[in-house]
């Protein structure tokens, strides 16, 4: 059967069946598949199908919620007595509202035949050439292709309904010599466009350039952040800094701070589902339309996203950033871009007196979100960089830095951005940027 | 559900998978929170199955959520069919590691049935917690939740396993956020990032005081505002159990997960420097470090009869007197080291992910201090509790991991209050220089629910046991201002 009848047909008879004063329910189904190598051969390779769902019921005021994992048509009383046992036994919810229209929804077009039909034998073909490569340069190569199909459906029985339907390609692979290593990632809804060949011989090429790593010291230093390391930091400003619960409660460093400068003139930052091979759907968890939203313009504070219950709070529009209707987390910013500039990273790399080039960032955390310091460590290809050449790869470096601090020290912006894939039907625009004084806190040994 | 079971491995057979088995996973779970007095919950309940085949030497898995007899036929086809593609990109084939046949049935001894306990009875108890965490207002939120996993396991293979487990866990804590003048400290208890996880029933919650430590931990987190920062120094530095949770999963379960060693994770969560060779070599810490796998302690979240290869729970040194000593295995990879059995590590999230190497119950074994002593006898130091952040590199070496509350020693007594505390250490330096550990009047197991590992990305669980212990000479409070 078609899956979105599937869908459909199991959310008409959750509508039917409930006997709740309104009825809710998010379907998130996915087709996944996924082969993973290392050592220079397949070790993984796995397919997945699962149609999870999120059934919420509002009775007397009182809310009751119950998720599974499977569309059984046979099982939704059961689901929907649980649901009416939880809220019976729940106090009433003070700000829970479910949306009663249904819109026109923008045109995203993330769907992709090509991504969907990827089989086996095809992902085994393209690992094997790119493993062939890395064998050339005597490398091993470690990695994954990836092909998803997801379905999301939004619909609540007051008459609101959204359905779209994306793809996504995943090639990544990390090519390891004796002591150095290079790694390079592309994502893109059309597997047609997954170049792993370019991938692999960027990812060999690092690895060959980085062999013999010399140790420097920590301290601050001029970066060249290539975009996967910037997209880390955009992740940060996405869950974290543009937190709009956070910024409700004041737990947010934008906290009182709307219209002011937070960091340099050079940067802007927007939130976009609709931006040209994004990855992104036009609408939100309770079926609003999702709209771009510019959240820092020329270096000032000028905007957040929100959802039905937080515009109400802050007294601004809607714009379609729910997580759903009693999500706690607060609407963030899922499809953050940040605006390229117009140098390309040899620009970056040829103005550099004394420097390092980053292809990659490891297991960032926060630290302080009332400072926005972050820590991680640099991997896969770190770089010195020498009166505007690259003069061979140094041992990693663990930063300590603040995002805002680094967003304010903005030398250079890159002229091509990159798409990376941040969950939550998500992910990040971001180009490379040269950063200044950017603290490197210690090394490590490798 | 056996003969599901059993037409899915003919099936695997009958399209030429020389090994094959499934899991099918019915799980329940349910998360109630309570939100500056809001509360809200969700009951989930998720059945599949997975089947898993070796053709030719070369692995196929596919999964589905549709339990029904042509399904589980179809699922069965495609992995073999998976499994050919793997065979053209495979020059050394998988080496299965013999393990016996059982037929079982284990399960996580429970006094009280969370499931069976009335929702109304948990509400009471979370806003008996909030009323006193909400009573001070320079407490701008305060969350407190619960969540309970039964998971029935049904394990089937072609070497004749039949393993049914029925697998429980409790978990419960709660955290406050207190906000100053472009400030904002946060205290949890007993742990951070959803507190305290036991495998067990509701028996486990009554046990661990969350009434009791509410006020204590709400005026922590408010005289947090107002206590000195850290200095960026070296010191001696004394961590609690919870924090030494943190400490052992990242610099010890991590390295010592074999497919790491071996590099099957370098794409992603990364490699480790703890390699083969150095296998009862290496001095890992000093030798009063001791560090034990048990896949079969009393409440451990990894505690279980099998893991999801049907190897039979297991206890081991990884760290013996502070040499390297062991690895968490599975049957695929056992032999790498010279093992002839796996140690039973193998693990997969849900019926829909394929078991990997994860990190065991893992324990710092107790040594000869009370806490009171230890404190007594370091002149300089900083006591650190409760995690706040981690990060560590590719090759767990380099560390920096951060704390909610500290508080300086001098002259062997607990001073000042100290915020934003965190360190920094690479691995094998940090553990020798461990001079102290506190005696098992100090221990408790702590359960990590949220283990995340693998392409694509899985979430395990385990638990691990410590108490207080002193490392020397360490590197605190990064990135603030030098002492």
């Amino acid at each position: 059967m078609n899956e979105r009848k599937r869908i459909d047909e199991f959310i008409s008879a959750v509508f039917k069946k409930s006997k709740a004063d309104e009825t809710y329910l998010h379907v998130n189904g996915s087709k996944r598949a996924l082969t993973r190598f290392s050592g220079n051969q397949i070790t993984q390779n796995v397919e997945m199908s699962s149609f999870p769902f999120t059934l919420r019921i509002k009775h007397k005021g009182k809310i009751g919620t119950v998720s599974g994992s499977s569309l059984d048509k046979n099982a939704i009383n059961g689901y929907l007595e649980k649901a009416m046992e939880i809220a019976a036994n729940s106090s009433k919810h003070k700000t829970f509202a479910l949306n009663a229209k249904r819109y026109k929804y923008g045109n995203i077009n993330n769907n992709f035949k090509s991504t969907e039909t990827a089989g086996p034998d095809k992902k085994a073909e393209i690992v094997k050439t790119a493993i062939n490569i890395c064998k050339k340069s005597k490398m091993e190569a470690a990695g994954i292709l990836s092909n998803d199909k997801t379905f999301m459906t939004v619909a609540t029985s007051k008459g609101a309904y959204a359905h779209h339907e994306g793809t996504t390609g995943v090639f990544s692979i990390t090519a390891m010599g004796k002591n150095s290593s290079g790694w390079a990632e592309v994502t893109d809804a059309d597997f047609n466009n997954i170049d792993a060949i370019g991938a692999t011989e960027t990812a060999v090429k690092k690895a060959l350039k980085g062999k013999n790593p010399k140790s420097i010291k920590a301290g601050k230093y001029t970066v060249i952040l290539e975009p996967a390391a910037v997209a880390d930091l955009a992740s940060f400003l996405s869950y974290s800094v543009f937190n709009t619960q956070a910024y409700i409660e004041g737990r947010s460093v934008l906290a009182g701070k709307m219209g002011k400068k937070i960091c340099g003139s050079n940067i802007s930052v927007y939130d976009d589902p609709y931006i040209e091979n994004g990855l992104g759907i036009p609408f939100d968890f309770e079926a609003y339309p999702r709209k771009a939203v510019t959240l820092i313009d020329k270096g000032k504070f000028v905007g957040l996203v929100t959802d039905n219950k937080s515009a109400k709070t802050l007294k601004l529009k809607n714009t379609g950033h729910s997580l759903g209707p009693d999500d706690t987390w607060g609407p963030i910013p899922l499809n953050l871009s940040i605006k390229p500039g117009t140098s390309t990273i040899e620009d970056m790399i040829k103005t550099t007196k004394n420097g390092i080039l980053v292809t990659q960032f490891h297991y960032v955390n926060i630290i302080n979100p009332m400072t926005t310091t972050i820590t991680g460590m640099t991997r896969n290809g770190t770089f010195l960089v020498k009166n505007g050449k690259i003069a061979g790869g140094v041992k990693n470096f663990r930063f300590t830095q603040s995002i805002l601090e680094a967003l304010s020290n903005v030398v250079l912006i890159g002229d091509k951005s990159i798409v990376q894939s941040g969950g939550f039907w998500g992910g990040f625009h971001v180009p490379a940027m040269k950063i200044d004084n950017f603290n490197f806190s210690s090394i490590t040994d490798f | 559900m056996w003969k599901l079971a059993k037409n899915a491995i003919d099936t695997a057979v009958a399209q030429g998978a020389d090994y094959a088995d499934i899991r099918i996973l019915d799980t329940q779970v349910e998360d109630l929170e309570m939100r500056n007095g809001e509360f809200s919950s969700e009951v989930s309940g998720t059945l599949g199955f997975g089947i898993r085949v070796l053709y030719k030497g070369s692995w196929g898995f596919a999964s589905s959520d549709k339990c029904s007899s042509s399904e589980v036929k179809r699922v069965a086809v495609e992995a073999v069919n998976i499994a050919k593609a793997s065979k053209t990109v495979q020059s050394i084939p998988v080496k299965w590691a013999k393990e016996e046949a059982y037929q079982d049935h284990w399960f996580t001894p429970v006094l009280k049935n969370p499931f069976q306990i009335s929702l109304n009875q948990k509400i009471s108890y979370m806003e008996e917690i909030d009323k006193i965490l909400r009573q001070k207002e320079q407490i701008k939120l305060a969350s407190i939740n619960m969540s309970f996993q039964n998971i029935r396991k049904w394990f089937v293979n072609t070497e004749g396993s039949e393993i049914l487990q029925d697998l429980l866990r409790s978990g419960a804590g709660f955290s406050v956020f207190a906000l100053g003048a472009n400030d904002m400290q946060k205290r949890s208890y007993p742990a951070s990032f959803g507190g305290q996880y036991y495998g067990g029933g509701y028996e486990v919650i009554e046990t661990m005081g969350l009434l009791e430590n509410a006020e204590r931990v709400r005026d922590e987190a408010i005289a947090l505002l107002k206590a000195k920062e850290c200095p960026d120094m070296m010191t001696d530095l004394i961590l609690d159990g919870s924090q030494m949770v943190l400490q052992i999963h990242e610099s010890v379960g991590h390295p010592t997960e074999l497919d790491r060693v071996l590099g099957y994770e370098a794409n992603y969560a990364g490699r480790s420097f703890a390699t083969t060779e150095k296998l009862n070599k290496f001095r890992y810490g000093s030798d009063i470090v001791n560090l034990v796998a048990d896949n079969t302690v009393a409440k451990g979240l990894a505690t279980q009869g099998y893991d999801d290869d049907g190897v039979k729970a297991q206890r081991w040194h990884i760290v013996k007197d502070g040499i390297l000593s062991g690895y968490s295995t599975n049957r695929e990879l056992a032999h790498k080291i010279g093992d002839k059995r796996s140690r039973g590590g193998n693990r997969a999230e849900g019926f829909y992910n394929i078991p990997i190497i994860r990190i065991p119950n893992l324990s710092l074994m107790p040594g000869k201090w009370d806490f009171d002593e230890l404190i007594k006898n370091t002149k300089n130091g900083i006591y650190m509790e409760t995690n706040k952040s981690w990060s560590i590199d590719q090759m767990r070496l380099n560390f920096q991991f951060g704390c909610e509350i500290g508080w300086e020693i001098k002259n062997g007594k607990k001073g000042n209050m100290l915020k934003n505390v965190s360190y920094q250490d690479i691995t094998p330096h940090f553990w020798n220089n461990c001079d102290a550990i506190c005696n098992e009047n100090h221990w408790d197991l702590w359960g990590v629910p949220n283990c995340g590992k693998g392409q694509p990305g899985q979430r395990s669980e385990m638990s691990h046991g410590a108490a207080p212990a002193r490392f020397k000479n360490v590197r605190v409070g990064i990135g603030n201002k030098k002492k």
